[in-house]
């Protein structure tokens, strides 16, 4: 009954460590994102372009890709669905300025998790990465 | 806890009506023509009182006052030197409820009252209605009385003062509350009591008229601020204790979980690890030695990195470093011991031609000698060597997280990300302890290695433990758990 026994003791926190890739060819708006979710507590990676976030996924497998609808090498639904093909419980947070419910849906249909209208405020973007992390689907 | 004693006496206190006849002195006529000579033919029945016929001047007799002090001495004094006894521990017994506590609590008010009764040379009215008031309260309802005595008794056997005598005593307490038992009854007196004092006849029925549910509270101890204070450092001990054995519940349980395969299930991690070094789990099942010491010189590699590799890293601030996971001051004496057990194992192992004894039959075994014969006994020497060295090598990793020993504090957690080697790629240093953490423990677990055994065995006792005292806090505590609140709450500030 001693609480400095020498016996195994509980660890709680061991799955608190989350990796998040931001992929976006836009500096000031890697920049800015990867700082906001550093603060959060998160490690980040950034890629800018769609091949190296997939390389980054097989080799650091990341919680969490948050990607931009532009990127120079492919678009944002063909590295959703290369992103899902190498391991489809990586959650995806599909960046765009597109107000269009026919284009939501497009990105649901190619295994987006949360859809995030630009432009946005920190906390929502720290809001969506916990809550895709808890497996909510917007 | 003077507060708090104030704050649940009044939250429990059981407000009564006060029984009373509380009538009015008939007038001289009706007096004359219908009490008196009512009273005068009950009156001869026992003869407790003076009736004048043409006055109102209705007197107790010395035969009322023989008999209602003869009442005290046989039936009360006997069973009274008992009651501050059982009051002060009544509340630490499980035989004994709440409510069974709180009955002894009034009949030891009432046998209080009923003293303060026979004190007097005379009957004073305003202590004769204290001690009637209690009287009829208790022997309204009988199964009120049965539980009184029911619970006097287990207290007292319980206790070990319990005799034949007591038991007679007991037997005439019961008659003492009923109305038909002994003649005349205590309900007798107080009826010719209150007929001398109101001058004006009355029954049985006038008594009984009066109803009540429960005479005691049922959520809390009716007790006194010495006893309530008792009451309170038993649970603020039991918190502790609860809060203690919920945390060893939790270790342990998260041990079962980590290293237990369940019996006829196929231990995954394990299997993953070992194909790993390219060997094949499935065809080296066939021979438990050959397996065993495959699955160990795995782990000594892994253990040899840990120690002596550096790993590489990348910080969050995008940096790169490197360290070493584990501290050789700390882990080397244990890994050689582990390393030189298994190269003595792997030597007899390699010298000696010796019929396979499968990994099944090992593992469903429940004892080596029923699977090994002296030849394989020699080489078993050292495994529960080898497989203890690990459970301490896994109990230091272990301590060294939670005492935050480990090269990276638990605050900077989350601040380095492992690039090489690939095996924990991508973890961070704690994750990675973590991982082997997870495979050294299932070793353990899955060959039966007896430290790790004798925890996980020990967690039903603790769990028992646990339900016992919480058991014991649900029982001594107020069934609004007012008190338990409290006590937690100002245990945070």
């Amino acid at each position: 009954m001693d609480e400095n026994n020498e016996g195994f003791r509980k660890l709680n926190f061991i799955n608190d460590f989350k990796k998040v890739i931001v992929v976006e060819n836009i500096q000031f708006v890697a920049t800015s994102l990867t700082k906001v979710l550093k603060e959060a507590g998160f490690f980040v990676f950034h890629s800018s372009t769609g091949k190296s976030a997939l390389y980054l996924t097989q080799n650091y497998a990341p919680d969490v890709v948050i990607l931009s609808e532009k990127l120079p090498d492919m678009t944002g639904f063909h590295l959703i669905r290369e992103l899902k093909s190498i391991n489809e419980c990586i959650k995806v947070i599909y960046i765009s300025s597109k107000d269009d419910f026919k284009y939501k849906q497009e990105s649901v249909l190619a295994g987006s998790d949360y859809y995030l209208l630009k432009p946005f405020e920190r906390s929502t973007i720290i809001n969506a990465v916990n809550e895709v992390l808890h497996g909510g689907l917007k | 806890m003077d507060d708090l004693y104030v704050m649940i006496k009044e939250r429990y206190r059981k407000n009564l009506d006060m029984i009373s006849f509380n009538e009015k002195i008939p007038g001289y006529f009706e007096y004359i023509f219908k009490q008196g000579p009512l009273i005068r033919r009950y009156n001869t029945r026992f003869n407790f009182l003076k009736v004048p016929v043409f006055s109102r001047k209705v007197e107790l007799n010395d035969e009322f006052f023989n008999r209602f002090k003869s009442f005290y001495f046989d039936y009360i004094v006997p069973i009274k030197p008992y009651l501050k006894g059982i009051i002060q521990k009544g509340w630490r017994w499980s035989f004994l409820s709440v409510r069974d506590y709180n009955l002894i609590v009034f009949f030891s008010n009432f046998c209080d009252k009923f003293e303060d009764a026979t004190i007097l040379k005379t009957i004073n009215h305003k202590t004769f209605v204290l001690f009637e008031d209690l009287f009829i309260k208790i022997s309204k309802d009988s199964e009120v009385v049965s539980s009184l005595i029911l619970s006097l008794m287990t207290s007292l056997k319980n206790n070990k003062n319990f005799d034949d005598e007591l038991k007679i005593t007991f037997e005439k307490l019961k008659a003492f509350f009923s109305d038909s038992m002994i003649f005349p009854s205590m309900l007798d007196m107080i009826l010719s009591y209150n007929m001398s004092y109101y001058k004006k006849y009355f029954q049985y029925s006038d008594v009984c008229q009066i109803n009540f549910d429960e005479i005691v509270t049922t959520e809390f101890y009716n007790c006194s601020k010495e006893v309530f204070d008792e009451i309170i450092y038993r649970i603020e001990s039991l918190l502790k204790e609860i809060k203690m054995l919920e945390t060893e519940r939790d270790n342990l349980q998260w041990l079962k979980d980590i290293s237990e395969v369940p019996f006829g299930k196929t231990p995954e991690k394990l299997i993953l690890f070992y194909d790993k070094s390219k060997h094949s789990w499935d065809l080296d099942s066939d021979d438990f030695f050959k397996l065993f010491l495959n699955l160990i010189k795995d782990v000594l590699d892994r253990l040899d990195n840990l120690i002596y590799q550096d790993v590489d890293v990348v910080e969050t601030t995008g940096g790169a470093n490197k360290f070493k996971l584990l501290n050789a001051v700390q882990f080397d004496i244990l890994y050689q011991k582990v390393k030189n057990d298994y190269l003595q194992t792997k030597s007899k192992y390699s010298s000696t031609v010796v019929s396979k004894v499968s990994l099944k039959e090992f593992i469903e075994s429940g004892d080596v000698h029923q699977v090994f014969n002296e030849i394989h006994l020699s080489i078993f020497e050292k495994i529960p060597e080898i497989l203890q060295g690990l459970s301490e090598i896994s109990l230091k990793i272990n301590k060294i997280i939670v005492t935050d020993e480990f090269i990276v504090k638990n605050s900077e957690r989350n601040r380095y990300m492992i690039t090489s080697p690939d095996e924990i790629k991508g973890k961070s240093p704690h994750q990675a302890l973590y991982f082997y953490l997870e495979i050294f423990l299932q070793i353990c677990g899955y060959f039966k290695e007896e430290t790790v055994r004798k925890a996980v065995s020990d967690l039903p006792r603790i769990i028992s433990n646990c339900e016992v005292s919480k058991k014991e806090l649900n029982r001594i505590g107020d069934s609004n758990n007012l008190i338990v609140s409290k006590l937690r709450e100002s245990n945070k500030t």
